[in-house]
């Protein structure tokens, strides 16, 4: 596994996106694998990542991992590549903390390098050990909240491609992607029922959950499934009652029933499959204007209904 | 009864209870009789059981007991009990989390112990978290690329519980190649595989298979393909040499399932179903009909 992390980094090193697109969830060295094997190479990516010469926006994928990872061995790999940033990061130390609360009672020793077998936990210790001064914020002190500076730059979705997908929603009804997104801005997240991190999907749907029940929206809230094979109606509606998501006009859960592939593509989506089903994938969502403009946000914005609707607003105004 | 002296009695009881049970061991007590000449493995055992969980000894109570787990000397039977305290300690997550490591490490060697009872138990454990060592021993004992740890039933039991169905393509193979109990396991893995419906739909109409196979077959085209499950189960309801088990478990899910039922259930249908009742001496088929006749009435 390490041979295999180091090939692959030296290949991304020199490709346009740098040794950092090799972390990316759906490039091809991850295609196949399954959930377990994904994980793993994933920590000795990141693990990699340490003393790689390049670590070009590196840091907002081991933050990621610190916040929502259970993997042991991706979050040793992630507290190895932090050590390049935490002397002076202490945002990242706060993340660091937190991960070692949440991998406390699910540690397992890992192997990252030849013969140098630790705990997460003890990896994390290890970065954190780097840095003398206190650290700046007591437990239970507040992590740093995403905002609209998170965002990543607008972009316009492939209207042909879209016109390809035809979803349908948790009731089996029929619908065109296009003419759903188009009818209103949107919020789209992207998940799937059998994700097993509590941290991502089933928290992006409560989160949808508690925007659906709230009044006075004007935009769609849709959701749409990474697995539509597995994620049929019923799975969907049973998914989304038990995390309090109210349907109706604007809030549905959707699946792709034609041209997944080119949502995939249109969305830029970061999700691998292995044999079955998804092995990895990042939290996705984004804001939709009636133009198809489309931009990524932080999937932290969930939880805050004014920031998704500066989100809409700005992409409004962009297009 | 009058109620005080329901409660004295209740009061009684437990004091008997208490002073029947064998004393609480410490477990310096365990690991030093462990570690005796001439320890008896039923005694090991004995201890284990009385081996308190509390507040004050969790710690060196875990420690012993992953000591023995992890003694090749001592028998099976006793690491097996160690094995199945640990799990009851590992439900007071916070206070075991800092032997979890330590733990997953010991059930992955334990998985290739020479004990099939203790290697069962170990990947028991370990495909509950669908932990990829034992989902890969396991698959490996499968494709015969390495030893088989557990039977092969057992195995496709085990790795049927990783949700993402990593070995879906084994199960596949397996419902088709394999026999007995191993085959029959491996369709019942495939319960949600959508991909599996065009071999559900074929094992549910063969009539050279086996009964149970074909009805495992048919419950998994229900689940993931009502449409294709009501063309099958019109012709096992309609056809006078079927299995009466099979045509009464097909009346039944066209009884209780709607989308099943609205692609099968006419006046015709219900006419023929009617009949059937009056000549059949099945009684299992003779009950679902009288259920089906309950919500369609009788054609």
């Amino acid at each position: 596994m390490l041979a295999d992390a180091e090939r692959i980094l030296r290949r991304a090193a020199g490709g346009p996106g740098g040794a950092v697109a090799a972390l990316r969830h759906d490039a091809p060295h991850f295609r196949g694998l399954s959930s377990g094997d994904a994980e793993q190479l994933r920590g000795h990516l990141l693990a990699g990542m340490e003393r790689h010469p390049e670590a070009r926006d590196l840091r907002p994928h081991i933050a990621e991992e610190l916040r929502t990872s259970l993997s042991p061995v991706v979050l040793a790999g992630a507290a190895r590549a932090a050590r390049r940033f935490v002397p002076a990061d202490h945002d990242l130390r706060g993340l660091l903390r937190v991960a070692a609360e949440r991998i406390r009672i699910r540690d397992e020793r890992v192997t990252l390098g030849v013969g140098e077998t630790r705990t997460a936990g003890e990896e994390i210790e290890a970065t954190l050990a780097l840095v003398t001064d206190p650290p700046p914020r007591c437990c239970g002190g507040p992590l740093p909240r995403p905002g609209l500076d998170s965002a990543h730059a607008a972009f316009d979705l492939d209207e042909r491609a879209l016109l390809r997908a035809r979803v349908e929603d948790q009731s089996g009804r029929p619908l065109e992607l296009i003419s759903l997104l188009r009818a209103r801005r949107s919020v789209i997240a992207f998940f799937y029922t059998r994700c097993m991190n509590p941290s991502k999907c089933s928290l992006a749907i409560t989160r949808l959950g508690a925007i659906s029940r709230g009044a006075g929206k004007d935009w769609n809230l849709l959701a749409i499934s990474y697995d539509g094979v597995f994620d049929t109606p019923a799975q969907l509606s049973a998914y989304g009652i038990e995390r309090g998501f109210r349907f109706g006009e604007r809030s549905r859960l959707l699946r792709c029933r034609a041209g997944w592939c080119e949502v995939r593509r249109a969305f830029d989506l970061r999700v691998g499959y292995g044999r079955a089903t998804v092995n990895e994938h990042a939290r996705e969502v984004f804001v939709v204007g009636r133009a198809l403009r489309a931009m990524a946000v932080d999937a932290d914005l969930l939880a805050s209904c004014g920031a998704l609707e500066r989100a809409l607003r700005k992409v409004e105004e962009e297009a | 009864m009058d109620i005080e002296a329901l409660r004295q009695q209740y009061l009684q009881q437990l004091q008997t209870e208490e002073a029947a049970a064998p004393p609480p061991v410490t477990p310096e007590a365990v690991a030093q009789y462990v570690a005796s000449d001439g320890r008896d493995d039923v005694k090991i055992c004995q201890m284990i059981a009385s081996l308190p969980l509390d507040r004050e000894t969790f710690e060196t109570s875990v420690r012993a007991l992953l000591d023995i787990a992890a003694d090749k000397s001592v028998g099976a039977v006793a690491r097996l009990a160690a094995l199945r305290q640990l799990g009851s300690a590992e439900f007071r997550a916070a206070r075991f989390g800092p032997f979890h490591a330590e733990y997953i490490d010991l059930l992955r060697t334990l998985a290739t112990d020479e004990d099939v009872e203790v290697r069962t138990a170990a990947l028991e454990r370990l495909t509950l978290t669908a932990d990829p060592h034992a989902l890969k021993l396991l698959s490996d004992g499968l494709q015969k690329v390495g030893d088989a740890l557990v039977p092969a039933a057992k195995a496709v039991q085990l790795l049927a519980r990783d949700d993402h169905g990593s070995a879906l393509p084994i199960f596949r193979t397996l419902a088709t190649e394999a026999k007995g109990q191993v085959r029959e396991e491996a369709l019942r893995a495939l319960a949600t595989d959508v991909k599996s419906a065009p071999l559900f739909e074929r094992l549910a109409a063969n009539k050279d298979e086996k009964t149970a196979l074909r009805h495992i077959a048919a419950v998994n085209l229900k689940n993931i393909s009502p449409p294709r499950f009501a063309k099958v189960a019109r012709k096992l309801v309609l056809d006078e040499n079927e299995d009466d088990k099979l045509r009464a478990a097909a009346v039944s899910a066209i009884t209780h399932t709607p989308a099943v039922a609205e692609k099968v259930v006419t006046r015709r249908f219900a006419t023929a179903v009617k009949k059937l009742r009056a000549t059949t001496r099945s009684g299992a088929l003779k009950s679902s009909i009288g259920r089906f006749s309950k919500v369609f009435g009788e054609g």
